[in-house]
């Protein structure tokens, strides 16, 4: 038995686009989570981030690699073998307005997960009903209406009450604010902190928003074109970033502190495309310091800076990672 | 500080059926005039042993095709039944053979649209190509020859007009559903652990049956306009029966020789009924699409 909850490794992703051409979503990604840790996978949009929660969540079956939750590799079960384990790892979407079946009230969707896994009660399930709903900070005025007479921040609460109502051990938190307004978002910050140490909850936060990964997580991995190219303790990460694409992503985050000395490195052109993969690094398309070598070899993860730190660059090895 | 008045909240429009209906009058006027139809034709239907003044199968032998008068206000046919009687107590079998043969069709429609928009695929492909076949005949050819192989009886047209017009619902249904299939709930129902059945018949169905609904009514249309085809080529409905589409088929034969109300009267009631229904459908597809809706208001 092992001490992870959730073991990720050599999983892949790939789409079948359009006149047939693979789009290679997520490459050879490994990573592992532990029981009650916060854990942000941080990335540019079209860098496979969400492919990845929907992976582990099999609401996708991954092309290849194994998902080990619980000692139980549910890559390869078949839907129905999924279903009982659905109960331990939950998922909220990115979009509020869409991740709740418009005709059913509110006091019915967070009842549902209770009614699949759970109680058979129906009085204990009200009464966890209302318990999830003050857990969540929703009023319970609102446990009457249908989702469309409820806000963007509320219909979150819901989706998160939904998602914490069968005391999942994983959650995947796909976005979970970046679609709401900013006073909203931090409200929806503080009840996840707040649930983590209530519930023991291990989370998978999924978040291109550097300032809310900082506030929330352990631990980050950082993607690039379906790849991790750094992961380390959040701190770590943030101080002392090793690979060159994180160097410059923090350097692009403006921080708190207006009197702060910004030491900017722009990266120019896009994300190469997912469907014709560079041969070497990924990132030495737009990375300033690549050098012939890593067009042409590609780096796999080694230990870098602090420990439990890890990048994805040749240039770790002679120490010139430094941008 | 001063008092300041309030409006007079008693005065405000009272929330009556009256105010309902003239409100969704202003949005479909189609729909409540089509409604208003169906619904005098179905009050017709209940009340009819109370109101008409004849039994609709009792022969009067001494005066067979006796033109309208204040006695037989329709008249009365070759049989010498009153045609007026008979009109009336037509209603109950054009609401009794729409009613369930919709209610057939919906039940063996709607649950294929749901399963095949949703899985996709060989299902799919089977039961569009199905449902394709089926439409290559024309209908009203396709029903005669099954009532008259399977049977004449009421049932047996109930039980063929509705698995013929099934396709109908299937593919409203498995329309709507493949615009749903990816939408972030269905996901979401998937992560929380729903069974497929209930993905489908709580989730989707939810959601999914807008179409369906709105085509309730032009199917009855169908389904007593059918019935009453079926009647008068003499398939499933006996004579003595009072039912639109024979009693139109007697009035042909007569038409001819001047007798026009053996005809005339049934064939006004059905037009008008068919009419309401299909007015009443048209106007809640209106009301029911969102797009023509959110135009509308």
């Amino acid at each position: 038995m092992s001490t992870d909850l959730l073991a990720v490794t050599h999983l892949s992703k790939t789409f079948r686009g359009p006149g047939g051409v693979a789009i290679h979503a997520v490459n050879d990604v490994s990573f592992a989570i532990r029981p009650g840790e916060i854990v942000a996978l941080v990335g540019e949009s079209g860098s496979g981030k969400s492919t990845i929660g929907r992976a582990i969540t099999r609401l996708i079956r991954p092309s290849a690699g194994q998902v080990v939750f619980r000692d139980r590799d549910i890559a390869a079960l078949a839907e129905d073998e999924c279903r009982p384990l659905r109960k331990d790892l939950q998922i909220v979407f990115q979009d509020p307005w869409g991740a709740l079946n418009p005709r059913l009230r509110v006091r019915t969707l967070i009842e549902e997960p209770l009614k699949l896994h759970g109680t058979a009660d129906a009085r204990a399930r009200t009464a966890r009903v209302e318990a999830l709903a003050d857990r969540v900070r929703l009023s319970r005025e609102l446990l009457g209406r249908y989702p469309n007479e409820l806000s963007g921040g509320q219909l979150q609460r819901v989706c998160i009450a939904r998602a914490i109502a069968t005391d999942p051990a994983l959650v995947v938190l796909d976005e979970p604010t970046s679609s709401l307004d900013l006073s909203v978002r931090a409200g929806i910050l503080r009840l996840l902190n707040t649930l983590r140490r209530e519930t023991g909850a291990a989370m998978l936060f999924i978040s291109h928003d550097l300032g809310t990964v900082r506030l929330i997580s352990d631990r980050i991995l950082v993607l690039y074109l379906g790849g991790v190219v750094e992961e380390g303790a959040t701190r770590d990460v943030f101080e002392r970033p090793q690979h060159p694409y994180t160097q410059a992503l923090l350097s692009a985050h403006l921080p708190p502190d207006p009197k702060a000395k910004l030491a900017r490195h722009l990266l120019d052109g896009e994300i190469p495309s997912a469907i014709h993969l560079p041969p070497g690094c990924a990132f030495a398309s737009r990375c300033p310091i690549a050098t012939e070598r890593c067009r042409h070899e590609r780096p796999v993860l080694m230990a870098a800076g602090a420990a439990d730190q890890r990048a994805a660059c040749l240039l770790v090895a002679e120490g010139k990672n430094r941008i | 500080m001063t008092a300041v008045s309030l409006p007079d909240i008693a005065a405000a429009p009272r929330f009556s059926l009256w105010n309902r209906l003239k409100g969704l009058s202003h949005r479909s006027a189609t729909a409540v005039i089509g409604g208003i139809i169906v619904a005098i034709f179905g009050l017709l239907s209940i009340v009819a042993p109370w109101i008409v003044p004849y039994d609709p199968i009792l022969p009067f032998t001494d005066k067979l095709l006796a033109p309208p008068s204040a006695e037989h206000w329709f008249g009365t046919d070759g049989n010498g039944m009153d045609v007026f009687s008979r009109v009336i107590y037509a209603t109950r079998y054009a609401f009794g053979i729409a009613i369930p043969a919709v209610l057939l069709s919906l039940a063996i429609g709607v649950p294929i649209g749901l399963w095949t928009g949703y899985r996709g695929g060989w299902a799919d492909e089977v039961t569009l190509r199905f449902s394709d076949a089926l439409r290559v005949f024309p209908l009203i050819i396709l029903s005669l020859a099954v009532v008259a192989a399977a049977g004449q009886s009421l049932i047996n047209v109930v039980l063929v007009i509705g698995i013929l017009d099934a396709p109908v619902f299937v593919r409203v249904v498995r329309a709507e559903v493949l615009q749903l299939r990816n939408s972030t709930f269905v996901e979401a129902a998937v992560a929380t652990g729903n069974p497929v059945r209930r993905i489908l018949f709580v989730h989707l169905m939810l959601n999914a049956t807008k179409g369906a609904m709105a085509q309730v009514a032009v199917r009855a249309a169908w389904a007593v306009r059918i019935t009453a085809t079926l009647a008068f080529f003499g398939v499933g409905i006996e004579v003595p029966t009072p039912e639109w589409g024979s009693m139109i088929r007697q009035g042909a034969e007569f038409m001819a020789t001047g007798q026009w109300w053996v005809g005339i009267f049934p064939g006004i009631a059905l037009i008008v009924m068919v009419l309401g229904l299909n007015m009443l459908g048209d106007g809640l597809q209106d009301l029911l699409d969102p797009r023509r809706r959110a135009s509308a208001r």
